[in-house]
């Protein structure tokens, strides 16, 4: 094996004057660059009635900056083959992109111009939030957004960020104005909050200064905001919701409860316990059963959504009306298996095997660098984490696992939604 | 950039190596010159399952023993299915990699095809196919497809139609594949951290006694020319209304190819070349210009791919709630009319060109999507392509570009569909596709 491409001396870190942390990899393989940028800010903001507020500024800061309109913005990016994108969600907003190393400077220009020049054009604000209400409506219609939806709502209280998606309702993104949008801009768009990753073909120091150059002069006033996510009210009962909508053949369904935030301790024995679970090859033991076994399902997946918060952890499945019976009862037996034994020396091993020997595989692109580096940074997990990594992994137990599942899983505490041709009972 | 390395077996088994010696990793691929066209009404639908079968066990590695085996060496593996061809690929720790070659040699070969596993695969699939039937696009997309192919098997969608789904037999899978899965037939590609003679010395081993088998019937059924524009009206429920235009477009080898791929990319941006493809967003492009910046629309696509028969140039667009859908075709048709009245600009020429540079060198860091390129050419065209697409694609003249758009946006050559919501229940018997590929997951 060669080494890793993420260790203390591969990388570079800094943190600029202005709080801002930069991290480098230098990669000579591909004439690509890939940028991740993360900031601690987002949807946990908006109240309920400005819900929304956090992903709509922020996707309406391309529609126009200081430099360029959002059509000269277009061409720039179409002429250069350059990508950028940002968008908010409940915990970070994120902000990404790609280019040939040649137009990197160009790129620099480009995203600092986005990311501290916004200027909330009226009227490209406006065509831009007629769309996204179009693609509520078009939501409505679809079974896999409307079972998400009422998911988190029935997982989680109201007033609690999860009980939404961050991009918020109808109703208030119809009365946001842009006034609450350049505040939302002014307030949480810090430097001190914000990570950028940069991997490519590009010597580090040089990066750096570049992105001295472009960012630099971009400026906090007084402390960041607090950040938090509170967790959700222990649950007491199942709570099932039925949302039905025409002209559908298949149900969508989510059943669960909520899950851990990634600092929990933890977070590894649920992570290898739901990999063997839901996930593993063509989805764990959910797979072998439901989909393999039954025959009752296309996907049968398990998740756990550790993040800043605790999100669900929750089984998602596509499933014909009449089968929903069967395929709820082999999901909760599959459950209530995981809760009263412990998995199989075989099964952990050869999972511990798939995490630990997988490592390579996401790491050979400049994508799946970037990606980890970002996560690795908004954890705080240190550079010499995938040189922990494996020990991490091989470290957990059997006995572990059967804890931690007897801990977070619940079969007469769940919160189940279904979407599609059902007759609303 | 390293050569791809071609070697041909006595069997008849063609071999494509590329060394990628940059990440401790490498991908194994082997290419089925099969898919949904070569499929009659009756077993449509049959190339992808045939490939779920794949996965079911053969007497030496049972069910559910392929997945365990490239876990446990951290790898992943999957397959897919599109009109043209059927392919499986393993990526592994290069040192592992010895692991796929067992897995394929022998599948290739000893598939079972238990009935019992036939049985309970038939649902899955079916619960495949209304996964997609939850999309509205989905029924049009499957409806404009049909009506644009009276003969030819682009008529259907890979996934098959359902009541074929619901019929087809163990016997006809079987002898699907024992008729297609012949190393006459395949194409190994494998990109990655290894030595090429080394590597080719491991395939002979492994694959070089396979015996050749009878060649597979030759899939010769021609599309007689569009002679009238053809309509598809839908009605069901749904969100909004959905606009599609098919226009009947060269395949991979003919000399429209190029020119019509920049026809698209002027029209849409150049799209995504690796296997998941996000390509250029195109909202300078004539299109977006056109249809979402007038507010007339909140979507619009221009899609056209290499196909081994002529295929289909789509435009696709999702009508602004309130917008008339005539409107939506009006904008759209005036926007084909304008390329093939009025040459494009330099400047858009350039665009394309460095987009598709640009597209070029995102779309092959990776082994995997290199592995997926080199054999997604050959199979339609021929690898040779993945040295000479730009140049080729830059041989391209702003009268090329209008001469194509002359030639195919005629209306006597489209297929025009509209999907316009109902409230209430959906009409019994519509059929319902976007030409999606169709994988295991």
């Amino acid at each position: 094996m060669t080494t890793l491409p993420i260790t203390p001396e591969a990388i570079t870190r800094v943190t600029l004057a202005n709080g801002l942390t930069i991290l480098v990899k230098d990669n000579p393989n591909n004439a690509s660059v890939t940028m991740r940028g993360r900031m601690r800010a987002g949807g946990l903001y908006d109240s309920e009635k400005t819900l929304g507020l956090a992903s709509l500024a922020t996707a309406a800061m391309i529609r126009g900056t200081r430099k360029r309109t959002f059509q000269k913005l277009n061409a720039e990016l179409d002429s250069t083959g350059m990508s950028f994108g940002i968008g908010a969600g409940m915990e970070t907003i994120g902000f990404s992109g790609k280019c040939l190393v040649e137009d990197f400077d160009r790129w620099l220009d480009l995203a600092s111009d986005v990311i501290l020049h916004p200027t909330f054009p009226r009227v490209e604000v406006e065509k831009m939030r007629a769309e996204i209400l179009a693609d509520f409506k078009e939501a409505e219609d679809d079974t896999g957004h409307v079972m998400r939806r009422e998911f988190r709502a029935l997982l989680y209280p109201k007033g609690h960020p999860y009980h939404h998606f961050s991009d918020g309702k109808p109703e208030t993104v119809k009365r946001l104005t842009l006034a609450q949008m350049q505040d939302f801009h002014a307030r949480y768009f810090r430097p001190d909050i914000t990570t950028l990753v940069v991997v490519g073909d590009l010597r580090a120091n040089a990066a750096i200064e570049k992105i001295e150059r472009a960012l630099g002069k971009w400026k906090a006033k007084g402390a960041p905001p607090a950040h938090h996510i509170p967790d959700a009210p222990p649950r007491t009962h199942i709570a099932r919701r039925e949302s039905p909508l025409a002209g559908k053949t298949q149900v969508d369904l989510a059943i669960g409860y909520p899950g851990i935030r990634r600092n929990n301790p933890d977070y590894y024995a649920l992570g290898v316990g739901d990999l063997i679970f839901g996930r593993l090859g063509l989805y764990g033991r959910l797979g072998a059963n439901v989909r393999d076994k039954m025959g009752l399902a296309y996907y049968v997946y398990s998740n756990v959504e550790a993040t800043l918060g605790a999100g669900p952890w929750a089984v998602y499945a596509g499933v014909n009306p009449k089968n929903i019976a069967r395929a709820l009862d082999g999901i909760l037996s599959e459950i209530k298996l995981l809760k009263s034994e412990p998995v199989t020396q075989d099964e952990l091993s050869e999972a511990q095997e798939f995490m630990t020997g997988s490592l390579a595989l996401g790491l050979e692109t400049n994508d799946g660098v970037a990606g980890m580096l970002s996560a690795i940074e908004l954890h705080g997990l240190g550079l010499d984490y995938l040189q922990r990594y494996p020990q991490i992994i091989r470290g957990v137990t059997r006995e572990q696992i059967l804890a931690a599942a007897q801990k977070y899983a619940q079969v007469d505490n769940y919160a189940l939604s279904l979407a599609g041709p059902l007759d609303g009972k | 950039m390293t050569e791809i390395l071609e070697s041909n077996l006595e069997n008849g088994l063609k071999v494509l190596l590329k060394p990628v010696r940059t990440s401790p990793v490498a991908t194994f691929w082997v290419w089925y010159r099969v898919g949904s066209r070569n499929e009659v009404p009756g077993i449509t639908g049959i190339s992808h399952w045939v490939e779920h079968m794949m996965f079911k066990g053969t007497p030496t590695l049972k069910k559910g023993e392929i997945m365990h085996l490239i876990n446990r060496n951290g790898g992943v593996d999957n397959a897919f299915t599109f009109t043209d061809y059927t392919a499986y690929y393993e990526t592994l720790p290069s040192d592992r990699i010895d692991l796929a070659l067992r897995i394929e040699a022998d599948r290739m070969v000893n598939a079972l095809f238990d009935p019992d596993e036939v049985a309970s695969e038939r649902t899955v699939i079916i619960s495949e196919r209304e996964g997609s039937e939850n999309e509205p696009r989905f029924w049009l997309g499957e409806d404009v497809q049909a009506a644009a192919y009276k003969v030819h098997p682009y008529h259907h969608d890979t996934i098959g139609w359902k009541q074929d789904l619901q019929m087809m037999t163990r016997d006809q899978l079987y002898q699907h594949y024992k008729t297609y899965y012949v190393p006459n037939n395949a194409v190994i590609v494998a990109a990655g951290d290894f030595d090429a003679d080394e590597m080719l010395k491991k395939i002979k081993e492994k694959f070089g006694a396979i015996p050749r088998g009878a060649a597979p019937p030759a899939m010769q059924t021609v599309e007689p020319p569009q002679e009238a524009e053809r309509r598809v009206l839908m009605r069901r429920p749904g969100p909004t209304q959905y606009f599609h235009a098919a226009y009947h477009a060269p395949n991979a080898t003919d000399p429209d190819f190029f020119p019509m791929f920049v026809l698209a990319a002027v029209l849409d941006g150049v799209g995504g070349m690796s296997v998941s493809g996000h390509g250029s967003p195109g909202r300078s492009a004539r299109l977006y210009r056109a249809l979402i910046e007038t507010e007339l629309a909140t979507g619009v696509d221009c899609s056209f791919r290499e196909t081994l028969d002529p295929g289909t140039m789509d435009i696709t667009a999702t009508a602004r709630p309130g917008v008339p859908i005539k409107k939506i075709e009006r904008a759209i048709f005036a926007e084909l009319e304008k390329i093939a009245a009025k040459r494009i600009t330099d400047e858009e020429l350039e665009t394309v060109f460095k987009q598709a540079k640009v597209q070029f060198v995102y779309a092959t860091d990776g082994v995997m999507n290199v592995g997926y390129i080199m054999g997604q050419m050959e199979i339609v065209a021929s690898y040779k392509n993945y040295a000479t697409f730009l140049a080729d694609l830059e041989r391209v003249t702003k009268a090329d570009v209008q001469r194509v758009a002359q030639k195919y946006f005629a209306e006597t050559n489209r297929t025009v569909g509209w999907f316009i919501p109902t409230e209430g229940a959906p009409r019994k018997n519509a059929k319902g596709a976007q030409r999606a590929k169709r994988g295991v997951r």
